[in-house]
């Protein structure tokens, strides 16, 4: 009997991956609940082959893919020597022109958070790479996710060469961190985080590198670890560690064989290292909050814009900013003084399709003294531009673009008429606009291949001042100042030299803006006369300046002890003057392309399929024989179409093997908003409930899906379902044919927003209502079945990681052979066993208290630490009901449990709670240990 | 049912056993193959490093003579002697391949990776066993049975065999000496730089090249240091002795050393990392590096005299055959140049990764792909049937 267990639980493994990989990646109709990610736009896919990759673009984008294809081909033959290793097969390479476009990919299910700047999956290595208008950027990702691909083939070579089936599985700081350090140089980004962390006392070592597993800190550290043991260590010895991966199923082992020291030792050299080469630059330069009056304090805010408003209070003097405080983007203002009036909330981003993503890092916004806040937020497919009035407290405005997929930083011109931004085309090509708000037109000002971004009008409204990749370092990642004339189109290069300049702001003493040119990011003001001066001298980094309405104060964005919050700083008059790089040439780079002609027509992408899974599963019982099955799923490179079967035989006996087969065959489309599927099944097997007790049934058929994104958040989802159904009861011996059509309509919304554990904001709601009836004239209801589920969540925050959770969930069911539920346990009404109640109708509702008990915990084992991130604690309180005909009673459960994030969508949970039937409350602690989320 | 089930299974294994019943056979020297000289200078134990065997009748040709899978992939390097190709396998086995025909002579365990390959001397075979095994020790190749081992830590790909002694270099920085018959130490050096190259004899000395970029002269009777020079970047392949020490670096800098005294006679960058030993003669040194290119140096002044651009990775030595200069690459190329002037003389698409230098007796050369191909090029009127 348990050789049967395990050949039940083997099939069991088998059919709950692929429905669990199905649910994952298939139509939303498979989904209760979850955000949608939507293909708002339709795709003229094109396929180009070169020497080692074939590229994916759609036709508006060709000239980038030829620019792609160059850096990849570039890319490939250095990092090629590096690993000293040739990739057989062709790797593919699907580009889309902006960031917005590339977050509709299909490549991988799951929605992509918006820092995500490209990625290799690893199933069929494809590499999925936007273009943010930036060619160095476009380099240094498609050289970053080429370092994946050739590691994984490096790895891949030695489990082969080696014939081994276990090999150690690198950490994620090693993979990402190498991924950064052989894509590009170290830079002021990298000496921002790391020197903050050594000079704040705040630096991971590597052993605590998982507390930040995932995290961009995480991947500048991992940089620099690897930069350290190249220059320390030698500059053979990161592609000597992969020579050495066969020696040990351990990574710190083959780190040590490789090294000759331990991870251990290795961290307190790298430490050593990082603190004689910043602590002598903290010797000079200071930190913002010693410098300067801090104005935020939670979570991260990094643009900032000081105005003189008159709230009708007295309070004139304003900050208004953008940040992530609670998890989610927002726009808020607080007053520039220290003053009784708070922090006001403007504006929630990432709640509804209107703010989408108010594009935290990516753009900056601005507000005038007359009240009038302007910034672009993502709306559905494309960016748009937003006027929000502070008077009105509401958004009085916004403007769409037609051809623009992408909007950053507007900026208001003095006179309040016109804004000016930069725009991104189905092309790719940031350029930038100014839009006049009286007529609504809006017109290029630059027009080319150059990224051209954070613009802001002179103070004559004559000129745009911004910043351009166009200099003659460009193609290294520089960015200058530029200046265009809005009459003439005349342009000036304000700053030179091999430089990161950014963020303009247009004043009558000059330009402020922030620069790496003094080693971290500081302040900057380029005067009338030419001259730059120095005006913050500050170790970690300081971006985004804005004069003060009254000009004696500088607002800036400052990095410190992990994370970017608002400043204010008297404005000196002994700023230190710097020396400018002489004018170089006027740049005359252009994109590489690869030097190779293709045709449009020869090269149209035809659905090219290959394998995801295949697998098998076989048991083998002495009593009840053979069980076993397989599963197969196979998809497009562009992850739009799939095809999954499976196929598995429940027979007892040899007699029974032919007309035992289970298989399911289900193809879904995913190439357009509306997304639909078709499938064919036949099941038979042996099942229980409470009900019907032990029977059979065979159903053959085939179903419908279909599924269409309202928005991100909200979604229709119809299923078809028609079969033939042939039940026969065990006990009684009776037995039901019937030709059945099952049609399930659902509505679902879902815009929470989650913590480790669960949803701690928003709400998510799913009204589905099913209908089943015969088409076999033999029986004599057509109407089967009916069925009705009304589930609502609402998320109510109290703190930043505390919420009060409600549930309501109504439930009916009617007709011939209503669809009885399962309800209890600790997914629904806690206290109660899962199976407690069976039954066709179901009211109940559900609340909870979740507040945070231990944010990170690390357990010292003899094989080294175990950390826990996220510990969580609930108090709770359910009650509800569940009856066939008459209705009984209410019942009641209430209790508290901690709920434990164990990594990635495991989360124990432990709950103990007592019940109740309103008269009485039970004697009995019930306790209950249970994996899943909160609801 | 058990029954039936355990018949079909025994009827299996006893099928599959009777198909690979010659992959079973075990290796033993027989009186006559001992009889037969070693060709192969760089691992039978001659005490010189060049990666070339000038003497010969390869024509350039990429003819293939034989082929065979050898069900393995190789771990270490591949050694011709007495009259078979010595191949290291990751599968804990060495293999014997008649040099002649490619037939198959048989195997010894060695019960771990042989990341040295094999070192013969007369009747003895010589292996380091990577970690986790961690040793070196020594095999009676008459009857395969073990004579001596020792532990030694991640041993450097290669050893050399000076007079009656095995010389070995590992990864912790140590060069240690053992008497090839007995296994006796006879000195162990530590180094302060950790080790990745194996080291070379000539002149009456071990020349050692370091992780720190240096080049450490060793009496090969004591083990004493007789000099030590820095010379370039680390230096992971092994140093070719001729008229003076040729070597390069991971930065891809070539120099030439003066073997009495250490003193730089040249240095050259060749812009790309070098992981294979330089191979020298005719007085030039061909020198490869991972970014494809293959370089030829006047090796007395280390001028470039001509350079080749595969536009494939090579991290293997090259190796030169006679007049010609043969190399394989990662993407699976096998080219033959021209050692006058570069100039290709025939490329061969073996479509399988090349990371093992290929060696030669002068007359054929023998490849071994990452896939556990091993190819034998040569004339086809060469003095042996050709099996395929």
């Amino acid at each position: 009997m348990l050789l049967r267990m395990t050949a039940k639980l083997l099939l069991t493994i088998l059919l709950a991956l692929t429905l669990l990989w199905m649910a994952a990646s298939e139509s939303h109709a498979q989904i209760y609940f979850g955000k949608n990610k939507v293909q708002y736009t339709h795709f003229d896919w094109q396929v180009m082959t070169t020497d080692h990759f074939r590229v994916y673009f759609y036709t508006e984008e060709a000239e980038l893919a030829q620019t792609a294809a160059r850096l990849a081909e570039d890319s490939y033959r250095v990092l090629a020597a590096r690993f000293r290793n040739e990739i057989k097969n062709k790797v593919p390479l699907i580009i889309y022109s902006s960031p917005s476009y590339f977050s509709q990919t299909n490549v991988i299910p799951g929605i992509l958070p918006e820092s995500v700047g490209g990625f290799t999956e690893f199933l069929k290595g494809r590499v999925v790479v936007p273009f943010n208008g930036s060619y160095a950027d476009f380099a240094h990702v498609i050289r970053h996710e080429m370092v994946h691909v050739f590691m994984l083939s490096r790895l891949d070579a030695a489990t082969e060469r080696y014939s081994r089936i276990k090999f150690a599985f690198p950490p994620l700081w090693f993979t990402e961190g190498l991924a950064e350090y052989w894509s590009k140089d170290w830079d002021a980004e990298g000496d921002m985080i790391v020197g903050d962390m050594i000079v704040n006392g705040r630096l991971f070592t590597i052993p605590n590198l998982p507390a930040i597993r995932g995290t961009f800190l995480m991947y500048k550290l991992g940089e620099s670890i690897l930069h350290f043991i190249d220059s320390t260590y030698g500059p053979d010895k990161i592609s000597r560690l992969f020579d050495n991966w066969h020696k040990s199923k351990r990574f710190e082992e083959i780190v040590e064989i490789t090294l000759g020291d331990d991870l251990k030792t290795i961290s307190d050299k790298w430490e050593y290292f990082l603190k004689k080469k910043y602590y002598p630059q903290f010797d000079k330069a200071g930190l913002p909050e010693m410098e300067s009056e801090k104005l935020t304090n939670d979570g991260y805010s990094i643009n900032a814009v000081p105005i003189r408003w008159d709230d009708g209070h007295g309070e004139k003097d304003w900050i208004i900013f953008k940040a992530n405080r609670m998890g989610y983007s927002g726009i808020y203002m607080k007053p520039a003084v220290k003053s009784k009036r708070g922090l006001k909330t403007l504006l929630k981003g990432e709640r509804s399709s209107d703010f989408e993503s108010l594009h935290l890092t990516r753009s900056d916004i601005d507000a005038s003294s007359d009240g009038l806040i302007v910034f672009a937020s993502k709306s559905k497919e494309k960016d748009v531009v937003y006027l929000y009035d502070l008077n009105k407290r509401s958004v009085t405005r916004r403007v769409e673009f037609e051809n623009l997929i992408m909007i950053s930083s507007p900026r208001l011109s003095p006179s309040g008429d016109r804004v000016v931004f930069s725009g991104v085309r189905k092309d790719g090509y940031k350029d930038l606009y100014v839009l006049n708000l009286e007529t609504g037109e809006y017109r290029a000002i630059t027009d080319d291949p150059y990224y051209d971004a954070g613009p802001d009008f002179s103070c004559d409204g004559r000129s745009i001042v911004f910043v351009s990749d166009r200099c003659v370092f460009g193609p290294q990642g520089a960015t200058n100042l530029y200046r265009i004339d809005l009459a003439t189109g005349a342009l000036t290069q304000l700053t030179f030299g091999l430089f990161n300049d950014r963020s303009p702001d247009c004043t009558p003493a000059g330009v402020f803006f922030s620069s790496d040119r003094a080693g971290f990011y500081n302040l900057f003001l380029l005067d009338h006369d030419d001259n730059l001066k120095q005006y913050s001298n500050l170790v970690a980094g300081a971006i985004n300046p804005r004069l003060s309405p009254d000009g004696t104060k500088l607002v800036y964005a400052g990095y410190q002890n992990l994370q970017f919050q608002i400043y204010q700083m008297d404005l000196v008059d002994d700023a230190q003057t710097v020396n400018q790089p002489k004018p170089t040439a006027p740049a005359v780079w252009v994109p590489e392309k690869i030097e190779r002609e293709y045709s449009s027509s020869s090269i149209k992408y035809d659905s090219d399929y290959s394998f995801d899974i295949a697998q098998s599963a076989v048991g083998y019982d002495p009593v009840y024989g053979s069980i076993g099955g397989i599963q197969a799923a196979i998809s497009d490179i562009l992850g739009n179409k799939a095809v999954h079967f499976l196929l598995s035989n429940t027979a007892e006996t040899k007699d029974e093997l032919l007309e035992s087969f289970n298989f399911g065959l289900t193809y879904i489309n995913r190439e357009k908003r509306l997304n639909w599927g078709l499938g064919a099944f036949h099941l038979y097997d042996e099942y229980f409930n409470e009900y019907d007790q032990y029977y059979t049934e065979r159903q053959a058929g085939a179903m419908l899906l279909i599924s269409y994104p309202i928005s991100k958040f909200h979604r229709v989802a119809l299923t078809t379902v028609s079969r033939y159904s042939d039940k026969r009861r065990n006990y009684g011996f009776t037995r039901r044919e019937a030709f059945l059509t099952t049609h399930f309509l659902s509505l679902v919304f879902d815009n929470s927003l989650w913590d480790f554990t669960g949803p701690l904001e928003g709400r998510r709601y799913n009204f589905t209502v099913g209908v089943t009836t015969s088409i076999d004239n033999d029986l004599d209801v057509r109407n089967f079945n009916r069925l009705a589920i009304a589930d609502i969540r609402h998320y109510f925050r109290i703190a930043k990681y505390s919420a009060f959770a409600n549930r309501m969930f109504a439930y009916t069911s009617a007709g011939l052979e209503p669809q009885r539920i399962y309800f209890g346990g600790s997914w629904s009404f806690r206290g109660f066993d899962r199976r407690h109640f069976f039954n066709r109708n179901v009211l109940f509702a559900s609340n909870e208290l979740r507040f945070p008990l231990i944010d990170n915990l690390v357990i010292g084992f003899p094989i080294g630490p175990l950390g826990f991130r996220g510990i969580r604690g609930a108090l709770f309180y359910d009650t509800g009901s569940a009856w066939d005909d008459d209705f009984d009673q209410f019942y009641g459960s209430f209790g508290a449990g901690i709920r434990l994030a164990l990594g990635g969508v495991v989360v124990l949970r432990f709950d103990f709670s007592r019940t109740t039937d309103y008269v009485k409350i039970s004697d009995n602690t019930d306790f209950d240990f249970f994996f899943g989320w909160n609801f | 049912m058990i029954r039936k089930s355990l018949s079909l299974a025994l009827a299996t294994l006893f099928l599959v056993l009777l198909v690979t019943g010659g992959c079973t056979r075990r290796y033993r020297l027989s009186d006559e193959a001992r009889a037969i000289p070693s060709t192969w200078l760089q691992h039978r134990g001659e005490p010189a490093s060049l990666g070339a065997a000038q003497k010969g009748n390869f024509n350039g040709k990429l003819s293939i003579l034989w082929e065979e899978s050898s069900n393995d992939k190789p771990a270490g390097p591949l050694s011709l002697a007495h009259g078979t190709l010595v191949y290291a396998g990751t599968k804990r086995k060495v293999k014997f391949y008649n040099a002649a025909d490619g037939s198959y002579q048989g195997k010894i365990k060695v019960k771990g990776v042989s990341q040295t390959g094999m070192a013969v001397n007369d009747t003895l075979g010589l292996v380091a066993l990577a970690p986790p095994k961690s040793r070196v020790m020594c095999l009676n190749l008459k009857n395969g049975s073990e004579v001596w081992r020792h532990p030694l830590r991640d041993a450097t790909a290669g050893s050399i065999i000076v007079k009656d002694r095995l010389i070995m270099s590992s990864v912790d920085g140590r060069v240690s000496a053992w008497v090839i018959t007995t296994g006796e130490l006879l000195w162990d050096l530590v180094s302060e730089s950790s080790l990745s190259a194996p080291p070379s004899y000539g002149y009456e000395k071990i020349f050692q090249p370091t992780d720190r970029g240096g080049l450490l002269a060793i009496s090969p009777d004591d083990g004493s240091v007789l000099y030590e020079v820095d010379v370039a970047g680390p230096i992971v392949s092994a140093i070719a002795v001729s008229k003076f020490l040729y070597g390069a670096d991971v930065y891809g800098n070539a120099f030439a050393i003066d073997p009495k005294d250490g003193h730089v006679i040249w240095k050259r960058s060749l812009n790309g990392q070098v992981w294979g030993a330089p191979a020298v003669a005719d007085d030039r040194v061909i020198v490869c590096h991972t970014g494809g290119k293959v370089a030829a140096l006047d090796a007395s002044v280390g001028t470039p005299l001509w350079e080749f651009e595969a536009r494939e990775v090579i991290t293997s030595a090259p190796t030169i055959a006679g007049r010609y200069v043969v190399v394989g690459t990662m993407a699976g190329k096998v080219i033959s140049l021209d050692a006058a002037d570069g100039q290709v003389v025939e490329t061969r698409d073996l479509n399988e990764p090349i990371a093992i230098a290929p060696v030669t007796d002068g007359d054929r050369v023998y490849v071994a792909t990452q896939k556990g191909s091993i190819i034998c090029f040569g004339e086809n009127n060469a003095p042996f049937k050709t099996r395929r």
